[in-house]
């Protein structure tokens, strides 16, 4: 006899707008001009993750377990660099843009969801690098948000654990 | 914390001393200038007699000479008479003045000095004879000539020693006063200056204090101000009338959604969150707090406060916390209640995990008579209705994927959905699968606003996202049931009873064997005959074949070198046979080739668990196997995960018993033990 699964209830829309308005915000606070959600999708199984460029994300365990990816192409991380008076435009620095932008989304994480979780140090990757192991089970949601003429995504892959 | 009315006392202690000594030091130093004007003037008059005492004489010696000029002429001599009696008396009065002053110690000269005195005896001595001399002329109505001269004679010889003597009286009491006064100067210069220094040091004292006081207010203020910025929770004072107090913690405007001013009508701050009657019962409440003869474990049973779901705004949402709970402890000032301390904490989360719980429950509940349902329909249409069900999701997935980011294709994709859920929703109705059409139908709660929204954007897709999951969830669910029916339905049934037993049987030999460190084969045999058992017979079975068979292992095999030291293989048997008879009766033997039952064991064993030696020496073979099957006897010394309980055999006697069996023991030691179950057929 196996054991019982834990009881699991989906993760809640308002759970993961909490997400989506800290990039949105996140942009606006740099650049003056918010990032828009174009639009909302789960991952169909087999199907790759849609990570870009530059990639940040931030994995969690506690009530909620996965992981959370901001991926952004490298014109839109240009942009977001040049907002922000700088003027060399390295991979580091890109890597640095979306570790920044995932610690901003752990920390809303934590204030959301409370002290109980526990939320890695943001992992940064370029699209040649390799994403860790999500510890959810339930497929990953996708919002993919419009800056400008460009698309950067945030990947939700969380199981809320009862 | 009880009020310390003296601890105030303590902590200006130190002040009030100075202070005080302040005080007396002014005293001091007024009352000392008084006295000291007293001296002054009283010096003053000293030495003004003195001084008066030159003039009296030489007034005198002027009235004595005049008269006797006069008595000589022939002339009238009366007023130079009196001017005589005058300046004696004048004379006189003033000398007994100063006398005076060496007479009584309540008087003046009780503060003259030792000079002082000698000129005035001196002064004294002088005037004497003068004094002696002008008495027999003042005395007589008309004074003779002689007694006139010679009152003249000791006048005239006298006069200017006795001006002297005063002059000198004079400066020294003048010499003496100004001695006095300075030193009655530095006196009060020397008070003066303690008194300054003590006020000094009262004004420094105090003024550190102050700051002392200041600073240690200002740390708890900071320190208070700190903890109210920090904790989560919302506090506040609440007073008699109802107001709120000046300090607040910061999170109060966050958890009433609404900006929270100090001096506030709590009336007010819960008439916008809580509804009509949870204001009239938390101002009842309220008002019972503040009465200090209601007990604090009941009052807390009463609050009505607890758990407040708090009321939506006019837009049907609230910004902040859903649910918020309120702790009211009691500030106690000298046994009466002064105010409330109101704790307010955000329990949104609590209640909504609760009512997800609850929720969950339910569904799970529900699910499966939902699930269940499903085997009452025709599997196959169950399977089309679950991939068209599939596709659609599908479809709506692609959709929200490739969905341009304008109001019109939100709005298009949002029909498009809805038709789609619909579909889904009337095919699960059909099929009865309820659980699906419930889901189905919240997804079309969610989308029917949205459809008759123009203004949609991204976000309002999330929720649409979340609904396709929850719905295939839903589905898949279903999927399982079906595949497991289906694989329950493949299943191979055993048609023989013993075949699973058999398995059994088998699984336990060998794993109480691996446990033991053992070696043993089982060996189960059964006629291929499937003999026509009741299922309480099949139960029995179960129950009492399994104790037997770990005996077997655990006491009857050896271990292997045991095995290999007797010649014997180094692996066990434990055999299992099954006969029936044409009567229906069934004998079931277990059988192992170990070590058998050695009486001469049970018999030692016996004596170690401290039984009466000679009743043991006494007792049969058969009653010595028959202790095997007593409660709590074993013949190992520790027990195992397998043996050594001693409930084993006592266990088997009492199952034999209930299925009316009967046991036979049959052993010999080094070679075997058989157990055989002896069942009567079912009447």
């Amino acid at each position: 006899m196996t054991a019982p699964a834990p009881l699991r209830k989906a993760l809640r829309p308002d759970d993961v707008e909490v997400f989506a308005e800290t990039i949105g915000h996140f942009f606006e606070r740099i650049t003056g001009e918010k990032a828009l959600v174009r639009t909302a999708y789960l991952l169909e199984a087999g199907m790759p993750l849609p990570l870009d460029d530059f990639n940040g994300l931030i994995q969690v365990q506690g009530d909620y377990q996965g992981s959370v990816c901001f991926a952004a192409p490298r014109g839109l991380l240009d942009h977001v660099l040049m907002r922000m008076g700088q003027h060399e435009y390295s991979d580091a620095d890109h890597l640095d843009v979306v570790g920044e932008i995932a610690n901003t989304l752990a920390g809303r994480a934590r204030r959301v969801f409370g002290e109980g979780l526990e939320i890695t140090p943001p992992q940064t990757f370029t699209r040649a690098g390799k994403p860790p192991p999500s510890a959810a089970s339930s497929p990953p949601l996708v919002i993919p948000f419009t800056w400008q003429s460009y698309t950067a995504v945030l990947i939700v892959h969380l199981d809320a654990l009862v | 914390m009880n009020p310390q009315p003296h601890t105030w006392l303590g902590k200006y202690r130190e002040l009030l001393a100075a202070i005080a000594l302040f005080l007396v030091l002014d005293l001091g130093v007024l009352i000392f200038n008084t006295y000291t004007s007293h001296l002054i003037e009283r010096d003053t008059a000293h030495i003004n007699t003195a001084g008066e005492l030159r003039v009296y004489s030489q007034q005198l010696t002027k009235a004595l000479l005049t008269l006797r000029m006069e008595m000589q002429s022939g002339d009238s001599y009366q007023t130079s008479q009196a001017q005589l009696s005058e300046s004696y008396s004048a004379f006189s009065t003033a000398l007994q003045h100063l006398q005076g002053l060496t007479l009584g110690s309540s008087g003046p000269g009780a503060s003259m000095d030792p000079q002082s005195r000698e000129l005035l005896d001196q002064l004294v001595e002088t005037w004497e004879p003068i004094n002696t001399g002008v008495l027999p002329v003042l005395n007589a109505a008309t004074p003779s000539a002689w007694d006139v001269d010679d009152a003249v004679n000791r006048a005239v010889t006298r006069n200017v020693r006795l001006m002297q003597l005063a002059d000198d009286l004079t400066r020294h009491l003048e010499a003496q006063a100004v001695s006095r006064a300075a030193s009655l100067r530095y006196i009060q210069l020397g008070a003066i200056f303690l008194a300054s220094l003590n006020f000094f040091f009262i004004v420094f004292k105090f003024i550190r204090r102050l700051l002392e006081s200041d600073r240690q207010i200002e740390a708890a203020r900071q320190e208070t101000r700190e903890i109210l910025d920090t904790v989560r929770e919302g506090l506040f004072l609440l007073d008699r009338d109802g107001h709120l107090g000046i300090q607040q913690s910061r999170s109060l405007p966050e958890l009433f959604g609404r900006p929270v001013a100090p001096g506030l009508k709590f009336d007010e701050l819960i008439a916008q969150l809580l509804e009509p009657e949870q204001q009239e019962a938390a101002r009842d409440y309220i008002d019972l707090l503040f009465n200090r003869k209601v007990k604090p474990a009941l009052l807390e049973e009463l609050n009505p406060l607890r758990e407040v779901t708090l009321a939506a705004g006019q837009d049907g949402r609230r910004k902040g916390p859903t649910h918020l709970s309120f702790e009211f402890t009691q500030v106690l000032e000298q046994g009466e209640v002064r105010a409330l301390l109101v704790t307010v904490f955000d329990i949104s989360r609590q209640m909504q995990l609760a009512r997800d719980l609850a929720g969950a429950e339910a569904r799970a509940s529900s699910e499966v008579e939902s699930l269940l349902a499903v085997l009452d329909q025709d599997p196959a249409q169950v399977r089309d209705f679950l991939k068209s069900g599939e596709d659609r999701l599908g479809m709506v997935n692609q959709a929200l994927q490739d969905v341009q980011p304008e109001a019109r294709a939100y709005a298009e994709l949002i029909n498009f959905a809805f038709r789609a859920i619909h579909s889904i929703k009337g095919e699960a109705g059909a099929l009865g699968l309820l659980e699906v059409s419930r889901q189905a139908h919240q997804f079309e709660d969610l989308l029917t606003p949205l459809r008759r929204r123009q203004d949609l954007t991204g976000d309002d897709l999330i929720p649409i996202a979340f609904q396709v999951g929850e719905l295939r969830q839903k589905l898949a669910q279903i999927g399982e049931v079906l595949a497991k029916v289906r694989r329950y339905q493949e299943a191979p049934v055993s048609q023989h009873p013993f075949v699973e037993l058999k398995k059994q049987i088998e699984h336990l030999a060998l794993k109480v064997a691996e446990d033991l460190n053992k070696k043993v084969r089982v060996e189960v045999n059964f006629p291929q005959q499937a003999p026509n058992l009741d299922e309480r017979l099949l139960r029995h079975l179960h129950e009492m074949l399994p104790q037997l068979v770990r005996n077997a292992v655990a006491h009857g095999i050896e271990s292997e070198a045991e095995r290999l030291q007797a010649g014997k293989l180094p692996e066990g048997t434990v055999r299992v046979e099954f006969a029936t008879t044409t009567e229906g009766s069934l004998s079931v033997s277990v059988r192992d080739d170990g070590r058998g039952i050695s009486c001469a064991r049970i018999r030692a064993r016996l004596l170690e668990l401290g039984h009466p030696h000679e009743l043991v020496e006494s007792m049969s073979e058969r009653e010595l196997i028959a202790t095997l099957f007593t409660p709590g006897f074993s013949l190992q010394e520790e027990a195992n995960e397998h043996a050594g309980r001693g409930v084993g055999l006592d266990l088997i006697r009492d199952m034999a018993s209930r299925a009316g069996a009967r046991i036979r023991l049959s052993t010999l030691p080094n070679a075997y033990t058989q157990f055989t179950l002896q069942f009567q057929p079912a009447s």
